[in-house]
């Protein structure tokens, strides 16, 4: 089965593209980390990152093809990651020194959500 | 379900194999999701917990390996991909050469990633005294480097001996009939390596560029 | 065609030699890759690492019947709780019944021939063995002392005990837990024989199912955090010293986030087993078969996101407090569906009181009492004023013994006669069964008082006014271990010398009781086939009720 093969350039075709979707991606991310952009830069490189990791999971990892069991069994690993970080910092954020904010209430522990009373 | 059709009398036993081993597969990369996340988790919460001092970290990462490393991997995956459709296509030759690529590309990251961390260590960025950055909280910021690049480092070592055997299987002159399903299973985890390092890029290369 | 009810049950054919016929040397046990052979090889493994985990807490129980020191320094007495927790928590618990009875019954059960992947099964196996060398070397090399936990920042900067070998170990033992998940998860998916639709599972199968679901999604996230301190320990890499950057409490988001729900991986697989036991001796449909599912996946989702209310007191948030206890109290929904469900279950049951209703009865109370204590401690002000101590030590081994060591020891009879071919000796069962529930009430129910009175955890001294319970729990204890004792006798008696065993000698329902007992390498001569849903028992007493169940399913 070797030789010439008429369809070598449909071979390359779909794959190629991603892959310089993903170099610009890259090239973006880069050039994007040089601006200034406060927390910005905090969020939009890992963003970024996570949209080459999509396309990659998406395409070259063929979920787009595969059934539906499939796609479950790979969202469920970022779904629980995302859980992960949602309750772990509901934490970290709700705590009164949390972040670059210098503490409101040095007398931590204390606080209660208002509707609670005192 | 879809997938997990009923199996006659006949077939007992022997199933939808390729969608058996995706799904084998595609559970085990959960759980390195998963794996991965955690180590995310602690990075994000130390970073949330020192900004400054990450920023100021983040100068020390060396962005030239960075990124050549980064293109080696996404360039590595392309191949991979290429492979995959001449499996479907039944392009031999071109398969071999295309695995054989993709194994020098990561051979090459490891390369790279082993000058990088000479480079780190000559700038005393590793555990231990002399460290270059001032704020005492730059060094969880180098704690999760080494611990997650190296890591990866592992899962890419291992990634290459699973891309190895089935270059090895490729060149035997009779391939066996679970070999297109080798190679897909095989593929998914090189992937995986891949997707994990587009993270790793974004969160150790690319922090305080711009302060 | 064979039917999943009681009636049709082939006799064996003289030539399908059984599983256990099927090879007799060391090597055919040690390579191969039944399911059935490998939940043996685990069967002795867990057997093996459950005798050195309660040899820990015979010594401990010695040790606290006086409030003085006598023959264990505290150094002493922290290796051993560590020794203990690390053990039985995952070289016991977390194996017993998911890589034992999941491993020997899931095909069966299903209707398959082995497992979707034999050679992982037989790997995890070693791995397993391996982690649990690498552990016992840490503990005879001088043992860990910072308890099962491995809190840091004692773990990392200051224990100078042997945490990287028992680290590692467990990190090892981590990988043959996600390598059963994965294998059960593709089982179920793609292993089920013709008519054997998701709804049609037995409950066991689902209880595995979402066992697994956990194993997959919360082991790799203990690996994470043994690695990090492996790194900080080995490499001074300081991830969790607040010195340099480092979060301590950083370290229990994600030791908790696997060990919360490593909780559910224990007790699932008990609920499962205890569903097909009460069925069973009921002679009942198991009420509310969809609802049960139901209730065992909302278990395993809704019991990750509950961990943080073993951090009340560690400086966490109020808000994060507050909404992981709300968070803990919707987790007792399902948990108290299922309890609800198998009461119901018995309701105009013709039941009777075999050795293996008698554990699972046990196992109903025992859950629940240890279940409406975790709703006490998931009330923030009770839970402050008891943590660390002795209410929380009662509260999770009611639901880890009470609830997960009796329905193991409940599966264990159960299943007995199918996995060796022959019967035990019932009066003994029974004697056993029943010591077994009064023995762990005696040692435990005290916890509970002296932990709201104050008795905290971790101590081998303490004040006198605690030794009344303590003297209770150690005598509780002892009768305890006799319990777990005499089955080694009657069921090694049983295994050289029981009367052989018919294929379904407690007349049940599913597909392993439609082959022979011990089944054969292959499980079924004929491939099954399924034409209604699990539990029909209702077929012996009212045949009307049978459309109903079937077009329910």
């Amino acid at each position: 089965m070797t030789g010439s093969h008429p369809d070598r350039k449909w071979i390359w075709g779909a794959p190629f593209v991603i892959w310089l979707v993903l170099l610009a991606l890259l090239g973006l991310n880069a050039g994007l980390s040089r601006l200034p952009l406060g927390d910005g830069n905090g969020i939009l490189a890992p963003a970024i990152g996570a949209l080459q990791a999509v396309l990659i999971a998406w395409f070259y990892m063929r979920l787009k093809w595969s059934s539906g069991t499939l796609v479950v069994a790979a969202l469920a690993g970022a779904v629980w990651v995302f859980t992960m970080f949602l309750l772990t910092f509901g934490d970290y954020t709700t705590r009164p020194n949390w972040w670059h904010v210098a503490p409101e209430q040095p007398t931590y522990g204390t606080e209660l959500p208002s509707f609670m009373g005192r | 379900m879809s997938g997990a059709t009923l199996i006659t009398e006949r077939s007992w036993g022997e199933g939808d194999q390729e969608f058996r081993a995706s799904l084998g597969m595609w559970v085990f990369l959960a759980t390195e999701i998963l794996f991965f996340g955690g180590l995310f988790l602690a990075y994000a919460e130390l970073r949330s917990q020192n900004v400054e001092a990450f920023d100021e970290a983040g100068k020390h990462a060396n962005f030239f390996f960075g990124t050549l490393n980064t293109i080696l991997l996404i360039t590595s995956s392309f191949m991979m991909t290429i492979a995959l459709v001449c499996s479907d296509k039944g392009d031999r030759s071109l398969l071999r050469a295309m695995l054989l690529v993709t194994l020098a590309l990561g051979v090459g990251f490891l390369l790279c990633k082993g000058l990088e961390y000479r480079s780190d260590l000559q700038e005393h960025l590793g555990p231990g005294r002399n460290f270059p950055v001032r704020l005492p909280a730059a060094q969880a910021f180098f704690a999760m480097y080494w611990a997650m690049t190296g890591l990866h480092a592992v899962h890419l070592t291992v990634g290459l001996g699973v891309v190895g055997r089935v270059w090895l299987i490729a060149r035997r002159p009779v391939w066996p009939e679970n070999f297109h399903r080798t190679l897909h299973v095989s593929a998914l985890y090189w992937h995986l390596i891949d997707v994990i390092w587009m993270m790793l890029y974004s969160i150790f290369y690319l922090v305080g560029r711009a302060t | 065609m064979t039917d999943a009810t009681f009636d049709a049950v082939p006799e064996r054919s003289s030539s399908a030699p059984s599983y256990l016929e099927d090879g007799h040397t060391v090597a055919s046990w040690l390579f191969t890759t039944d399911h059935k052979r490998i939940a043996i090889l685990y069967a002795a493994g867990i057997t093996f690492f459950f005798f050195i985990g309660g040899a820990a807490a015979t010594l401990m129980r010695l040790e606290l019947v006086t409030p003085y020191a006598n023959f264990l320094s505290p150094d002493e007495y922290n290796r051993l709780f560590t020794l203990h927790g690390v053990i039985m928590v995952w070289f016991f618990l977390i194996p017993s019944i998911p890589a034992v009875m999941g491993n020997f019954l899931l095909p069966l059960m299903i209707g398959a021939r082995d497992v979707a992947f034999p050679r992982l099964n037989l790997v995890s196996w070693y791995v397993y063995i391996f982690g649990g060398i690498v552990t016992l070397y840490s503990l005879v090399a001088g043992g860990v002392d910072t308890g099962w936990t491995f809190y840091t920042p004692f773990s990392t900067m200051f224990s100078n005990s042997h945490v990287l070998a028992a680290a590692a170990g467990i990190f090892i033992a981590g990988f043959s837990t996600i390598a059963t998940g994965v294998n059960f998860i593709t089982t179920v998916h793609t292993e089920r024989t013709e008519g054997m639709t998701w709804f049609r599972l037995p409950l066991f199968v689902w209880a595995m199912y979402a066992t697994s679901i956990v194993m997959v999604l919360a082991t790799p996230v203990l690996a994470a955090s043994l690695l990090m301190i492996v790194c900080e320990r080995l490499f001074h890499l300081p991830i969790f010293n607040p010195d340099t950057g480092g979060d301590p409490l950083l370290f229990q988001h994600l030791f908790w986030f696997y060990s919360h729900p490593a909780v559910y991986i224990m007790i699932l697989p008990a609920m499962g087993v205890v569903s097909e036991i009460i069925a069973c001796f009921a002679r009942r449909q198991i009420f509310g078969y969809r609802f049960m599912v139901y209730a065992m996946i909302a278990i395993a989702g809704i019991g990750f996101f509950v961990w943080g209310h073993h951090m009340f007191v560690a400086g966490s948030s109020n808000y994060a407090n507050l909404v992981f206890s709300l968070l803990s109290f919707i987790v007792a929904v399902p948990s108290a569906i299922k309890v609800f469900n198998w009461t119901a279950s018995l309701y105009r049951g013709r039941i009777t009181f075999e050795a293996p209703m008698l554990y699972a009865l046990g196992f109903v109370g025992l859950f629940t009492v240890g279940g409406l204590t975790g709703l006490f401690l998931a009330m923030i002000p009770i839970d402050v004023h008891v943590t660390d101590t002795y209410f929380v030590i009662a509260h999770f081994h009611y639901i880890m013994v009470g609830g997960s060591v009796s329905a193991f020891f409940g599966g264990l009879h159960y299943w007995w006669p199918k996995v060796t071919g022959r019967l035990y000796h019932e009066g003994f069962a029974r004697f056993a069964a029943i010591l077994m529930f009064f023995g762990f009430n005696f040692t435990f129910f005290p916890q509970f008082i002296m932990g709201y009175a104050g008795m905290p955890r971790r101590y081998e001294v303490y004040p006198p006014v605690f030794q009344i319970y303590h003297v209770m729990s150690s005598a509780g204890a002892s009768v305890l271990a006799v319990a777990y004792l005499m089955p080694l006798f009657y069921l090694g008696w049983s295994l050289l010398h029981g009367e052989r065993s018919p294929p379904n000698p407690w007349r049940a329902t599913g597909l392993e009781w439609q082959t022979s007992s011990p089944p054969p390498k292959q499980n079924f001569l004929v491939p099954p086939r399924v034409a209604h849903g699990p539990y029909r028992y209702h077929a012996e007493q009212d045949p009307s009720d049978l459309a109903e169940i079937d077009s329910g399913r």
